[in-house]
């Protein structure tokens, strides 16, 4: 059994002008100690995702069906009280982008340390200090008991979220998710992240839960993939399969739209727009921008199938292998 | 085309209730951008490069050095005769939002330097606007919209239709895709492209996202804490990186297989404040090539070949060498 099981999650907005329906049948698989990538573009729903697994969603946002199991227990239905306090911040953790943001800028960040060390874990303000002062250095903080005096915009973006994750992981949760947790970063100290993310990973064994829209940061973490277009799993399974044999259009498609040193001529782009959620294509998603597309794509939505070399696919005419591996990146 | 000499920028900032100290933004960076080429500008957060793009336009004056366009000096000239110049020397914001007038539409946002220098022709403005429109890719159905009713991509498209409006010689963009998907981002990359090969623009392109660059630009000028630490074509700066920045810069590229969890050159520690830059050579600190003359002497770009430059005294005497960056990365996996 997987610690984390999601089955054809539904989630919608409802605007004044209609019903957004972001998650259309999201599923995914989470187990003990791996790292899943979810990636997509925006408006894809790979944040929406997150935030209903977690029930942090707001207004107007709502999940209108589906299920989320955690550990075996159903996550959706569990009481608020349970949920805050056995769940959200003990065994699921959560980090964000722009995590300067994230922190109280009028406090310090040693106080904001403390205070969760005092409510989540009731210690007293010294032990909590101490166990601060600890966890800055598990995440590589140097000088770290002066650093509790400082103030969040002292903080360089990359120390910032060090520290979100420190303090993500200050009650020992088994899994972590992390919403696009190195945008906005400079790209060397994006690799420091995510080398310590591993790191702990491997020390820890918990599993983490990656958002993201960046394709090279999944391929340096990642176990497996989920691509994600308009609110539908598109192909899922070990990174290897996905990256480089892509079996569906979108990944192929995404794949190449990457420029590179040496590339001739223009890069090759997906024609068209990202889906309106509000009156989505019928059957397939992706049908209306998609090269592959079969008469049976506009009717028929088409579900998560098992293919070689490795990965699950929901499409109803995929790359070849052949092209797929041409294609792969 | 455009020649930076010496510039300085300098910002005061508050520090304590008594105290201001000075932001060195870009300090002494000299620079010649050539006639119908891309030059990129790339570094971290903090090295200076939207600051320099600024300044290079004189949307922002220097706090000392000079900026010549075509031979003429852009700090002498008074705000008339600067106007008049304007057209020529264009902006592309970072923020596409950000850089529209929320309350006008598209259409008037491009005509708006049409009219204000005078480029207009008769009552023919709205179809000179709307030849932009299609240059850009834009559909006419979008004339009369407002920014927050486009895209990311399409805002950034009217951005850049404003900068064409004028017919200008020399662009400089500001991480013109960073605030854009991937595939978006492809479709501006191949519009800018094409841009440059039609209409023979100059272009200084910044951004952090060196695959862009490296994809983009015919040279390159790498940036560190206000200063440029190398100057070369693109291949070479890419394939064959002089300075130990550079090299550190370079192996964090993603390759063609996104898989190959290669090796990084890592430097260690973070980029200081720009408010107290390390002295003599800035990279000092964190660089693992350091000697002691690196933290005694100040560090000036020095040619390495006919059209490559790198501020390293190592470098420049062959001390150091692209092969020993490959040899000094550290493997990924544990």
């Amino acid at each position: 059994m997987a610690l984390l099981e999601v089955s054809e999650l539904r989630t919608s907005f409802f605007l004044r002008s209609g019903e957004l329906r972001v998650l259309d049948g999201v599923s995914l698989e989470i187990d003990g100690g791996e790292v899943l990538g979810l990636v997509g573009e925006t408006g894809s729903g790979k944040s929406v995702t997150a935030y209903s697994i977690i029930r942090l969603l707001k207004q107007p946002g709502r999940v209108v069906g589906g299920h989320v199991r955690w550990d075996g227990r159903d996550l959706l239905g569990l009481k608020q009280s349970e949920l805050e306090q056995e769940v959200r911040g003990k065994e699921i953790s959560m980090i964000f982008q722009s995590p300067r943001e994230a922190l109280n800028p009028v406090i310090t960040v040693g106080r904001q340390l403390t205070q969760v060390l005092e409510i989540r874990r009731g210690m007293s303000r010294q032990d909590a200090r101490r166990e601060a002062v600890s966890i800055l250095q598990s995440v590589y903080i140097s000088d770290p008991a002066s650093r509790l005096s400082s103030y969040p915009h002292q903080l360089s973006g990359g120390m910032a979220q060090r520290i979100m994750i420190a303090l993500a992981l200050s009650c020992h949760p088994r899994l972590l998710i992390a919403d696009e947790p190195t945008t906005g970063l400079d790209v060397t100290t994006q690799y420091q992240i995510v080398q310590l993310l591993k790191e702990l990973r491997d020390r820890t064994g918990m599993a983490i839960l990656l958002i993201t829209h960046d394709l090279a940061l999944a391929a340096q973490i990642c176990d497996r993939v989920a691509v994600l277009y308009a609110g539908r799993i598109a192909e899922v399974g070990p990174i290897a399969h996905i990256f480089r044999s892509p079996r569906h259009p979108y990944t192929s498609a995404l794949l190449a739209s990457r420029p590179r040193l040496g590339l001739k001529g223009d890069i090759a782009t997906i024609p068209g727009n990202v889906a309106n959620l509000m009156k989505p294509p019928g059957g397939c998603r992706f049908h209306p921008r998609c090269g592959n597309a079969l008469e049976v794509c506009s009717r028929v939505q088409p579900s998560l199938e098992s293919m070689e070399p490795g990965q699950r696919v929901a499409c109803h005419n995929p790359m070849s292998i052949r092209e797929a591996v041409a294609a792969g990146g | 085309m455009l020649s930076i000499e010496k510039v300085f920028k300098h910002y005061p900032i508050k520090t304590g209730a008594f105290r201001t100290e000075t932001v060195h933004a870009v300090d002494g960076v000299s620079l010649t951008v050539r006639r119908g080429e891309t030059l990129g500008l790339v570094g971290e957060s903090g090295c200076g490069k939207s600051t320099l793009g600024r300044v290079a336009l004189r949307l922002e004056e220097p706090t000392s050095g000079s900026i010549r366009f075509r031979e003429i000096e852009l700090n002498r000239l008074s705000g008339r005769e600067m106007r008049r110049l304007r057209p020529k020397l264009q902006m592309v914001f970072q923020d596409p939002l950000g850089s529209l007038n929320p309350r006008m539409k598209v259409a008037q946002t491009v005509a708006e330097p049409l009219l204000l220098h005078g480029l207009a022709v008769g009552g023919k403005v709205r179809a000179q606007v709307r030849e932009l429109f299609d240059r850009v890719g834009l559909s006419d159905e979008l004339l009369d919209r407002y920014p927050h009713e486009l895209s990311g991509g399409q805002q950034q498209r009217v951005g850049i239709a404003r900068a064409l409006a004028p017919n200008p010689e020399v662009m400089v963009l500001d991480e013109p895709t960073s605030a854009l998907d991937v595939s978006v981002q492809a479709k501006l990359i191949n519009l800018l492209r094409r841009l440059k090969q039609d209409l023979d623009l100059t272009q200084v392109f910044i951004s952090h996202d060196l695959s862009v660059i490296g994809y983009l630009t015919d040279r390159v000028a790498v940036m560190y804490l206000g200063e440029i630490v190398e100057l070369g074509p693109t291949e070479e700066i890419f394939l064959k990186p002089r300075h130990p920045y550079t090299g550190a810069l370079m192996s964090a590229v993603p390759g063609d297989d996104l898989l190959d969890r290669r090796t990084r050159l890592m430097l260690p520690g973070e980029v200081p404040s720009p408010i107290t830059p390390p002295p003599a050579c800035r990279l000092a600190p964190r660089c693992p090539f350091v000697k002691d003359r690196c933290r005694q002497e100040k560090q000036v770009l020095q040619a390495v070949d006919s059209n490559h430059q790198v501020a390293c005294w190592r470098a420049a005497e062959g001390e150091i060498s692209p092969e020993d960056f490959e040899r000094s990365r550290l493997a990924l996996e544990v």
